[in-house]
């Protein structure tokens, strides 16, 4: 919906992928192959780039002239081809001046916020998915239960209508006792069963403070100065990823907290099925015993 | 095709020569009945669904002549299913009637399943409207028969057409309502944020900043974690920047949430509405300056 997104897998690849080179192949062949890759994006691709053109419905065309911050930092992709393959054509690390080191350590920094953000994101995707699956889960358990009430009453009918069956044999004929082999239990809460158990837990825990409440407002603070040398552009990325980090941390607390929801509903809902499918078993035998006196009396 | 057309015809034609003839304790109408099925059947395969429809009426008819209300509405059913490929209106009024049987035998879920049949019907027509009425009745009737999931589906739905329709008020409460349920269930409590940050939007969508201040207070007390996530941040952000009167940050917030969690097509619909509103603002000030 917002412009086009790219797979957040694609985006960050890893750089010891990047700074691999084959030592066979020859230099001009490597830039053959990178002729071809830029040549090789979509048209739609290319029109955006090239019209700028801004998908955004909450963009008011203000910031259209605002550079990315790649190249606040100075970055010409010329340049980017270097770091990727950790200066290799340019003599290697060693021969780097200052500057250029330091503008590799912002692209560095750079990077890796780039990556942690796509991580960040995937993880969001996954939550989203899982609290999906979670109601389904939820809705299914509730279908079992609803079944085995259905099943319970089937029993009830049945009763009465081997009741009728019993009586209605001829004055001289044997009494017909329908064959039980067990009782139907109708629906049963298994254990503990951790889903329906009410409480305030949660202001339990604040109490205790457990809650993850106060971290979020830090998070709140006034947005720092334009970074001016490499350093402390290093340290804004540094922080950057502190807290893409620790949201992605408490992301994924949450998804192990969700994974043992599903284990734990899954485990209930089987033992839920076992019951409901010895119930069912028995009926059917029912069913079937209460046929047999059907024909029984209608051959008579 | 062909075939099957004039196979059906000729099985409604004897369906109606047994209603016009004379039968023994209602068995003229037993046997129209499964004519007028067979026929039903014949003009589906040959894909004549006004046809088909209109012969699953007639089947209804003998059904309730021979007091079969289940059957009766269940033809109701497979006539609405023949209609919904050509005549959205007609298929609507037969699944009404199919309701009414379905509560006059006392199958509110089955009820409450083709109510919110209904409500699908008229959203697919994009007439939000009654597609709310019905979602609407159809969630009070699976709260009855305590289907809470699809109860709660349905007055997702309510909310979400209300809006759509800007009854604020509406959606919030039902969202917060959800929220509430959600927090004491170990798989729903999960979703409250989603649902607290959908009633926020409504919230802003009213325009009053200091209410949204509450509402925010008040969803902290309701669950202690929603003031840590980004959910809440972002609401916050939002409110601040309608507070101070400004587009920007207004628009640099929504495109950092966005950036991470994608917003549907309704959120963004509710957030350009009130971009709207605070861009008239900002203007009005302009003009008075």
């Amino acid at each position: 919906m917002f412009g086009s997104k790219k797979s957040p897998l694609k985006v960050a690849k890893p750089s010891s992928v990047e700074s691999w080179t084959n030592p066979f192949d020859s230099n001009d062949e490597g830039m053959d192959t990178k002729k071809y890759s830029s040549s090789r994006k979509t048209s739609s691709e290319r029109a955006l780039t090239t019209l700028g053109v801004n998908t955004n419905p909450f963009d008011d065309g203000t910031d259209a002239n605002k550079k990315s911050s790649s190249t606040l930092y100075g970055f010409q992709s010329a340049n980017w081809n270097k770091y990727k393959n950790d200066f290799r054509d340019s003599g290697g690390l060693e021969n780097q001046s200052v500057q250029e080191l330091e503008s590799y350590a912002v692209y560095k920094a750079e990077e890796t916020t780039n990556s942690v953000t796509n991580c960040l994101k995937i993880a969001e995707n996954i939550r989203e998915e899982a609290t999906q699956t979670l109601v389904t889960l939820h809705q299914q358990g509730e279908q079992i239960t609803r079944s085995h009430h259905v099943a319970a009453d089937i029993d009830h009918d049945l009763t009465r209508g081997e009741k009728l069956l019993g009586s209605l044999g001829g004055l001289f004929s044997k009494t017909w006792k329908p064959k039980k082999t067990r009782a139907i239990t109708g629906p049963v809460i298994v254990g503990d069963d951790p889903v329906r158990r009410k409480g305030n837990h949660l202001e339990q825990r604040e109490k205790l403070g457990l809650t993850s409440a106060p971290k979020g407002q830090s998070k709140l603070r006034s947005p720092p100065q334009e970074p001016t040398n490499a350093f402390e552009k290093v340290e804004v990325e540094k922080n950057k990823q502190d807290d893409a980090l620790s949201d992605l941390s408490d992301l994924l607390g949450e998804l192990k907290g969700m994974a043992v929801d599903m284990g734990s509903e899954i485990e209930r809902h089987n033992k839920a099925l076992n019951h409901l499918y010895d119930d069912v078993d028995e009926l059917n035998f029912r069913v079937i015993g209460a046929n047999q006196r059907g024909r029984r009396l209608l051959g008579k | 095709m062909a075939d099957q057309l004039s196979k059906g015809e000729e099985f409604e034609k004897k369906a109606e020569k047994k209603l016009s003839g004379w039968g023994l304790f209602g068995s003229k109408y037993e046997d129209a009945a499964d004519l007028f099925d067979k026929a039903a059947n014949c003009f589906k395969l040959a894909k004549s669904w006004d046809k088909a429809g209109a012969t699953y009426l007639k089947l209804a008819s003998c059904h309730l002549k021979l007091e079969s209300k289940h059957e009766a509405a269940q033809a109701h059913v497979d006539a609405a299913h023949s209609y919904k490929k050509t005549n959205i209106n007609e298929s609507v009024s037969c699944l009404d009637q199919a309701v009414n049987l379905f509560c006059d035998i006392g199958r509110l879920s089955m009820a409450a399943r083709y109510l919110k049949e209904i409500a699908e019907l008229y959203e697919g027509e994009q007439n939000i409207e009654q597609a709310l009425v019905y979602y609407e009745k159809s969630a009070d009737f699976f709260q009855n028969e305590e289907v809470t999931t699809s109860a709660n589906q349905c007055k997702q739905k309510v909310a979400q057409f209300a809006a759509q329709l800007e009854q604020y008020q509406k959606s919030i409460e039902i969202y917060e309502e959800i929220a509430r349920q959600s927090l004491n269930n170990n798989l729903l409590k999960y979703g409250v944020k989603g649902h607290l940050l959908n009633a926020g939007i409504c919230q802003l969508c009213k325009g009053d900043v200091i209410a949204v201040t509450n509402a925010l207070e008040r969803y902290q007390e309701l669950d202690p974690t929603f003031s840590g996530t980004r959910e809440y941040r972002f609401l916050a952000d939002i409110a601040a920047a309608i507070d101070e009167e400004d587009v920007a940050k207004f628009t640099d917030v929504v495109k950092e949430f966005d950036s991470m969690t994608p917003l549907d097509s309704w959120k963004t619909t509710l957030l350009l509405r009130v971009k709207e509103k605070l861009k008239a603002k900002e203007l009005e000030e302009d003009d008075l300056t």
